[in-house]
């Protein structure tokens, strides 16, 4: 799939310090995030993590405790703020939640009614593509074909921001590929911004631009992808006997694991400085590897906990 | 397009509980010459032995003889069984299950997708109360107005004015529990739990005008008795009601924007 520059500054979605409270419950706990506009943003983290709980806080649905949401330059806690926000926004929720007594044509003739850059062209095209039954009723189409219903419905609100949660859970690859490439497509011809919470990490790497991996209510990192990959190393250390326990001075170490010989050391920044400290240390052989998104996910994510336990 | 949800959102139950009216409303018009015979063989003494036995207090005992005395008449009849009993009571329940259920949802679904609009939860609000009192108007005039029309059918005639009178205070009482059922429904969002709730301030009205001097509260004047009687309208009643559904509407717009989804 193509992969877009992104070099944008100006940010479309900008939270600061957000704290979201439930019941004695912190949903967030001083989230902060930007995301550039023109990008594909990946929102990352475990279940509870606090993503859904930050896409209702920007889109009006919860009110913050304490803290800033703003999008397209507006605070989501202002009701008409939020209003403009939601004409310039569209939304794709995690359960498809739509009219299920409307059919398919009904209920793109209501959004239609509602954004006032509504893309009826597009619309069309996409119910043609897609192989939507007009007629049908909503309650009455499988998962698969409701996701597909709840995606258009967000691209064609001519909307300048379109988030998406667990956009592809339950399409199958064929499905997920082709939603994916309308995604991208709006994005590198209308100069759209996507926000995507999801657990499917092959489709942020595929698409995204920008990743955040929240964790506790938490940004852990906000950061291009390119940049992720490109600080991020797999530094594998291998010994003649067993390994030994090494407290590495070089800076940037997010995770060190044993397993006989080999030490496998995760590097955010400097993954030159760790091999020189393994080699000092009698490694016999070492290789610094890329890694992949999900190891970036799992070991931030890891180390946060036992930061956290600790 | 809010009223175009609104009004897709209730528009089959309004049409079944319209016809249900209708149905009501021309059942208990061509029963008046059953009724008319039914009353001609009344024995008046029937009441006086129950009087006489203690069965009845005094009021009691007046007040089923004003309702003998006055159902000889087909404005008696229709009055008396019509508009203060049943149709009082079925607009009032159906109104309520009108304002039942999330403005937000439709038959629970779509809660997020309609705060992810742009449209304001007060103006969700706003267009499902105005659909439903539009509803409740339809429900409380068109069978008002049907009484007058077949009214030749069985050999009598009704004042076009005085069913536009009770279909109108009976529209104030109905948006009244439509209200309540709005207000119910922004706080437990489901349909029954609202039902149930406004059931249950129905209820309490009822009872609470046992206390109140024969004739006021809600039900007791806005079922028209007084208008039927001496041609007065009870006005204290009319803007009471009036007051009190623009509280109960303004109370579940204000909670609404309060709430997290």
């Amino acid at each position: 799939m193509a992969r877009r520059e992104s070099n944008v500054v100006e940010a479309i979605v900008e939270i600061a310090d957000l704290r979201k409270t439930y019941g004695g419950v912190e949903a967030l706990a001083g989230l902060n995030l930007r995301v550039p506009r023109g990008a594909i943003c990946g929102l990352l983290g475990r279940n509870g993590a606090g993503k859904t709980t930050a896409l209702k806080a920007l889109l009006g649905m919860v009110r913050p405790t304490s803290g800033t949401v703003k999008a397209h330059g507006l605070a989501a806690d202002v009701p008409e703020q939020s209003l403009e926000i939601r004409r310039r926004t569209s939304f794709v929720s995690e359960d498809r939640d739509l009219y299920s007594s409307m059919s398919v044509a009904g209920i793109v003739g209501f959004a239609a009614g509602l954004y006032p850059r509504w893309r009826a062209d597009l619309a069309a095209e996409y119910l043609r593509k897609l192989e939507l039954p007009v007629e049908r009723s909503v309650k009455h189409l499988s998962r698969g074909m409701r996701t597909k219903l709840a995606w258009l419905l967000a691209l064609c609100a001519g909307a300048e921001l379109v988030i998406l949660d667990e956009p592809t859970a339950g399409l199958d690859p064929v499905a997920t590929e082709e939603l994916l490439q309308l995604l991208v497509a709006r994005v590198a011809r209308d100069g759209v911004t996507a926000l995507l919470s999801t657990h499917q990490l092959a489709d942020i790497e595929q698409v995204a631009d920008h990743v955040a991996i929240i964790d506790h209510g938490r940004a852990l990192l906000d950061a291009p992808l390119d940049d992720l990959r490109a600080s991020h190393r797999r530094v594998q250390v291998v010994f003649a006997g067993e390994a030994p326990e090494i407290a590495f001075a070089t800076r940037g170490v997010v995770s060190v694991r044993r397993a006989g010989r080999v030490l496998t050391v995760l590097v955010r920044a400097d993954a030159d400085g760790v091999a020189a400290e393994a080699r000092a240390r009698g490694a016999a052989s070492v290789d610094v590897l890329p890694v992949t998104l999900k190891e970036i996910f799992i070991e931030t994510v890891a180390e946060e906990k036992s930061n956290g336990l600790g | 397009m809010a009223w175009a949800k609104a009004w897709h959102d209730t528009r089959w139950r309004f049409a079944a509980l319209f016809a249900v009216l209708v149905v009501l409303t021309c059942f208990f018009v061509l029963e008046w010459p059953q009724v008319q015979h039914l009353m001609a063989t009344l024995d008046p003494a029937v009441a006086g032995r129950a009087l006489g036995s203690g069965a009845l207090d005094g009021n009691a005992y007046h007040a089923l003889g004003e309702q003998i005395a006055a159902q000889r008449t087909f404005r008696g009849y229709i009055w008396y069984q019509w508009f203060d009993q049943n149709f009082a009571s079925c607009v009032v329940l159906f109104a309520a299950l009108l304002g039942s259920g999330s403005v937000l949802s439709t038959s629970g679904r779509g809660l997020l997708l309609s705060l992810s609009l742009p449209v304001s939860r007060g103006r969700w609000l706003e267009a499902r109360a105005a659909i439903g009192f539009a509803q409740v108007l339809a429900l409380a005039l068109v069978p008002s107005l049907l009484i007058p029309l077949l009214a030749p059918a069985v050999g009598e005639s009704y004042s076009v004015t005085e069913a536009l009178v009770h279909g109108g205070l009976i529209f104030v009482l109905g948006s009244v529990f439509l209200a309540v059922a709005m207000l119910a429904s922004a706080i437990v969002d489901d349909f029954g739990r609202a039902i149930v709730i406004t059931a249950v301030v129905a209820l309490g009205v009822g009872y609470a005008e046992l206390l109140l001097p024969n004739g006021h509260g809600l039900f007791h004047a806005l079922t028209g008795g007084a208008y039927f009687r001496a041609g007065t309208l009870p006005w204290t009643e009319l803007v009471l009601g009036v007051a009190l559904t623009g509280a109960l509407i303004y109370g579940a717009a204000a909670h609404l924007a309060r709430r997290d989804f």
